[in-house]
This record gives C-alpha cells, sequence and structure tokens, in this order.
C-alpha cells in the first residue's frame, strides 16, 4: 500500500515536473529527451511508469500538433505603436469635445424615462385623488307663461355655444 | 516633453518568451514600472514604449483567443487605448504586463460574446489568395512541406482545438506556439501555476486520445 502511495507521488511530481521539462528541453522529440531534464530518481520512475511514459509522449505529440499553428506574436511591428497613439489623439479629441444635444440625449435617455415615468405617476395620482368640484353651472332658465323655456340666460362659454343656442332657438 | 530612453523590447517579432535572455525579466518591469510612472503624467513617449514593449505579447495572447487576423490587430489596438485612459488608475501593484494581459483577455472575450461566434478561423474560411498570403507571410520563402500540406495540417489542428474548453485552448496555444512559460499563463488566466500544469496536461491527453481514435 505504501509503494503504491509512493508511486502515485511520484507519478503527481514527475507529470507536474513535466511542464518544466517540455520548456526546457525545447523540441524533445523522444521520450528519453524529456526525462534526462529530470532528477535520477524520477527518472527510474519514469522509466517504470507507463501512465509516465504516456504523458511525457503526450507532450511531445502535442507540440508536433501544435507546431502547424502560426505563432501571430510576430504580427505587431513599428507599424503598430503610431497606429495605438493616432487611435488615442482621435479618442482623447472625441472625450474632450463639448457635448451637444444630440449626444447628450441618448446618455441620459434612461434618466429621462425614469423622470417622465415619476412624473406620469404623480400626475395620475394626483389627479384620482383631487377633491371633486362641482363643474355643473346652474342655469337659470326664463319660462313663457306655458312654461316653455323663452330665453336661456346661461353665459355661454364660447362662440360654439352662441352658435348651438341659436340654430337650436324656435324659429 | 521628456525623452524617454529607448529600451530593447521585451519580446521580439516572432520570437518566443522563452528565447529571452535570462535576468532581462526583472530589469524590464523596473522599466517597464518608471515608464509608466511617466506616462501616468501624460508622457506620450513613454506610453508610445510600453506599447512597442508589449505589442507582440498582446498579439500573442489575442491570437490565442480570437486566431483570426483583422479581430487580433483591432483588439490588440483597441486594448492599449483602453491601457491608456485607464493608466491614472493604474496602481502598480501588479506587474504592467500583468495588468494588460488581464484587459486583453478580458477585451478578446468581450468581442467573441458580442460576435456570438466561434473563436477559431479555419484555412477553408480563407480565399486560396488570403490563405497563401498569410503562409508566404510567415514562412517567407522558407524550405517547409507545400503550402496545401501545411493549410491541412493547421486546419487539422485548428478543429482539434476546437473541442476543447476555450481557457484550455488559450493555455495550450501560449504554451506550445507562443512560448510562454506557466507563470505567465497563470497570471493572463488569474490562475494558480498548478492549476495550469494539471489543465495543460489533460487538454493534451484530450487532443492526443482524439488523435488516435481518429487513427491519424
Amino acid at each position: 500500500m505504501g509503494l503504491l502511495n509512493k508511486s502515485r507521488a511520484e507519478c503527481r511530481e514527475f507529470q507536474m515536473r513535466l511542464e518544466d521539462a517540455g520548456s526546457a528541453a525545447d523540441g524533445a522529440k523522444e521520450f528519453s529527451e524529456l526525462a534526462a531534464t529530470m532528477p535520477g530518481a524520477l527518472k527510474d520512475h519514469a522509466a517504470a511508469c507507463a501512465d509516465c511514459r504516456v504523458a511525457a509522449e503526450n507532450i511531445i505529440k502535442a507540440r508536433a500538433l501544435l507546431s502547424a499553428l502560426p505563432s501571430l506574436a510576430g504580427m505587431g511591428g513599428p507599424w503598430f505603436a503610431p497606429r495605438v497613439m493616432a487611435a488615442i489623439a482621435a479618442r482623447g479629441a472625441e472625450l474632450g469635445r463639448a457635448p451637444d444635444t444630440w449626444t447628450l440625449l441618448p446618455k441620459l435617455a434612461a434618466r429621462l424615462t425614469w423622470a417622465s415615468a415619476i412624473a406620469l405617476l404623480l400626475a395620475s395620482g394626483w389627479l384620482y385623488q383631487r377633491p371633486a368640484t362641482n363643474t355643473a353651472t346652474t342655469k337659470s332658465v326664463v319660462t313663457d307663461i306655458t312654461g316653455e323655456p323663452v330665453v336661456d340666460t346661461a353665459t355661454p362659454a364660447n362662440n360654439d355655444e352662441v352658435l348651438v343656442s341659436l340654430a337650436e332657438r324656435p324659429r | 516633453m521628456p525623452r524617454v530612453p529607448k529600451v530593447e523590447p521585451l519580446g521580439s517579432p516572432g520570437v518566443p518568451a522563452s528565447a529571452k535572455p535570462p535576468g532581462s525579466k526583472a530589469a524590464g518591469a523596473a522599466e517597464d514600472r518608471e515608464l509608466v510612472r511617466r506616462a501616468q503624467n501624460e508622457d506620450q513617449e513613454a506610453f508610445e514604449e510600453l506599447v512597442r514593449r508589449h505589442q507582440h505579447r498582446v498579439f500573442a495572447v489575442a491570437g490565442g483567443i480570437l486566431r483570426r487576423r483583422e479581430d487580433v490587430e483591432d483588439i490588440a489596438q483597441q486594448v492599449f487605448v483602453k491601457a491608456y485612459f485607464s493608466l491614472k488608475r493604474f496602481d502598480q501593484r501588479a506587474a504592467f504586463s500583468t495588468w494588460l494581459y488581464k484587459i486583453t483577455v478580458n477585451e478578446c472575450w468581450d468581442m467573441l460574446r458580442k460576435k456570438k461566434v466561434r473563436p477559431l478561423v479555419y484555412e477553408s474560411d480563407l480565399s486560396e489568395e488570403q490563405a497563401r498570403q498569410v503562409i508566404t507571410a510567415e514562412e517567407k520563402g522558407g524550405g517547409g512541406p507545400d503550402i496545401s500540406e501545411r493549410l491541412v495540417a493547421r486546419e487539422r489542428v485548428e478543429r482539434l482545438l476546437d473541442g476543447l474548453d476555450e481557457r484550455d485552448r488559450l493555455m495550450l496555444i501560449l504554451k506550445e506556439v507562443e512560448g510562454f512559460a506557466v507563470e505567465e499563463i497563470a497570471q493572463v488566466l488569474d490562475l494558480n501555476a498548478n492549476t495550469v500544469k494539471v489543465r495543460l496536461f489533460r487538454a493534451r491527453r484530450r487532443i492526443v486520445n482524439k488523435v488516435r481514435k481518429r487513427g491519424e
């Protein structure tokens, strides 16, 4: 049991060290080249452990596969820094410009929406709760002997009412 | 405006991190701190120097996530513009490079979310002429295998990587293609170095098993 635990601990250590060994033995094409960068005890362990051999071979195979991909680190060049500085200058000018109404509007849209919603809520609450006022106007009606209305003495509110009352008057 | 002393870029075009001379890291970090301090005082030349020093690593990280050249260029520019306008808030508790890589990763993932597309580009997505340009730009007449063979190989690898988790794919590309150290990958992805090692180990096993299953 103790031997098994020792072996597992060695496997863990070997596999952790493989990463560093992988960097150190850049271009290693065989297990032995990778294992050569390990301390003696781990080298012996790797020789006897199938799992660790597979782990080391995976590093070599994966590296060979990934070598088909180009490095993009070389994409930059002397042209890049001036381009960045020009972009910074343009952005700085944009930020420094006094904001006009149309650029402010989208920025304030959310706040304006909230303010409008609150105002609408308050106004509708006030309209709903205000004391009811008597809007009906008492009209004094003069009647003739038969009791029929003769003249509507209620003061017309506007020209339309005058015209309506004239139109309704019996000829 | 004070002149900024020219310093050697950390990564020359196409030169992996592992090729950097030993001992350059600490000196580079100190120079970065000084350049950042100057850039925070609105010294544009200092910032331009920072761009020159870090552009290749930013391209590498963005390239690991996006793989589409035109996207990588746009994002790299966007990252530096964002860094410039946020620089005053950067307190230098972390290294400038770590901060910059985090901006890069976030910008890339934001872009992918917005575009809702798979990050990988296959050569079959490119026209023959575009693909030829890509290859010739990289090889510059090197005596490697035939162009069409390389295209097929590259497409095969892209498809293999397509089956991996986004982070695992990025780790593998940064480690095996761009030459990042495990510690650098851990910084980029905000993970523990041992976690990176374990995930790299599993990701490799997965792609190698896939290849075995296909009998390639």
